[in-house]
């Protein structure tokens, strides 16, 4: 058995890749009005077995070293996108629900309200002003579509996630495989979920104890009086920044995620 | 019959938790970072009387045992037991105990 086998090796995301046919817009989106460094592009030939065109991949910095790449390909024909919903990518119906086209997109992370609302104004000065700035329960985050169509969030949290959120997202997904497939529901979830609370829930705050990490709130524990509130507790009702929107009913874009709305 | 509800400890959650633990016939108590609701009827919990935001409110519950969720809108979070019983009289309630319309779970 290798030395790595049970590593976490992986460091980020190396490069996600999306296909552009306005690379003119694509620079000024992402260089010219986010300013993230053009770090690397490729002027290729097209080669290989299939019909491939000539092309330029290129790739912007979006923090940790992190890339967003994109091809641009000479000759190919744009999809007509007059009709109907989704991206240069991606085309659906017109039909199709907004919370389902809208379930992929890129999410990219800030580490402040500062710093938030700093990409807020670039792109409220741009071509591509935020269509919505919603806070969920531990997150705010900025929406806008890319000259793409490519849906684009910039995000931060409200408060650091805790280890009792890592054991419930472990128990949720252990849930999920357990029932998911035809005619599952949310309700199946949650008895399932309950009957692994009931199995692991008890064993994993033993051995947080016996590690010495802090309970996790006030509430906790009654007949021993409040406990020390956790970090970012006061953060739980952040104020409201600017042109804040009331996340609208049902789980907003896809956040979530993370549960029916956590990112 | 007995039901529980269990909801994660963090501070979004505390609204729903403090108006349990004034819930008639309601005990709440602790499975390591989860809250267990318990109740021998099914509970409702005005989402107003919570304070909880609407994103907040619709993550809340981690897991369920004994009852179905009978309702889980802005208004409300109601259980009935799963072989379809409502609410009595007299169960616990935050918001007077309406009597259940449907049985959307």
């Amino acid at each position: 058995m290798s030395a790595l086998n049970d590593k976490h090796l992986v460091t980020g995301v190396d490069h996600v890749a999306f296909p552009t046919f306005d690379p003119a817009a694509t620079v000024r989106f992402y260089r010219d009005t986010l300013g993230f460094p053009v770090v690397h592009s490729i002027c290729a030939a097209g080669w290989g077995p299939d019909d491939h065109p000539d092309f330029i991949h290129f790739f912007f910095d979006i923090g940790h070293s992190d890339r967003l790449a994109f091809f641009y390909y000479f000759g190919l024909e744009k999809p007509d996108v007059s009709q109907g919903k989704g991206d240069v990518h991606a085309r659906f119906g017109a039909d199709t629900p907004d919370w389902f086209v809208r379930s992929r997109h890129l999410a990219l992370h800030v580490n402040s309200q500062e710093h938030l609302l700093e990409y807020r104004r670039r792109l409220d000065a741009s071509e591509w002003p935020v269509e919505m700035q919603i806070q969920h329960e531990t997150i705010e985050s900025i929406y806008t579509h890319d000259p793409n169509g490519y849906m684009v969030e910039v995000t931060r949290a409200l408060r650091p996630v805790t280890a009792q959120e890592d054991l419930d997202a472990s128990l949720t997904i252990d849930a999920l495989v357990d029932i998911a497939g035809p005619g599952a529901s949310m309700d199946a979830l949650l008895l399932r979920k309950a009957e692994l609370i009931a199995a692991r829930a008890e064993r994993w705050q033993r051995e947080q104890d016996a590690a010495g990490a802090a309970r996790p709130s006030g509430l906790a524990g009654s007949s021993s009086g409040p406990a020390e509130s956790p970090a970012g507790a006061e953060l739980a009702e952040a104020p409201e920044g600017p042109a804040l929107a009331e996340a609208p009913e049902g789980p907003a874009l896809a956040e979530v995620p993370e549960g029916p709305a956590r990112s | 019959m007995t039901g529980r509800l269990f909801v994660l400890d963090v501070p979004e959650n505390t609204g729903v938790i403090k108006v349990a633990r004034d819930l008639p016939g309601v005990t709440v108590g602790q499975a390591g970072p989860y809250f267990v609701i318990e109740s021998a009827g099914p509970v409702s919990i005005d989402r107003r009387a919570t304070g909880m935001r609407h994103a907040t409110w619709y993550s809340c519950v981690a897991g369920l045992d004994g009852w179905r969720i009978a309702q889980w809108d802005k208004d409300a979070l109601r259980t009935a037991d799963r072989d379809g019983r409502g609410f009595p009289d007299g169960n616990a309630t935050s918001d007077g105990g309406r009597p259940l319309e449907g049985g959307a779970a």
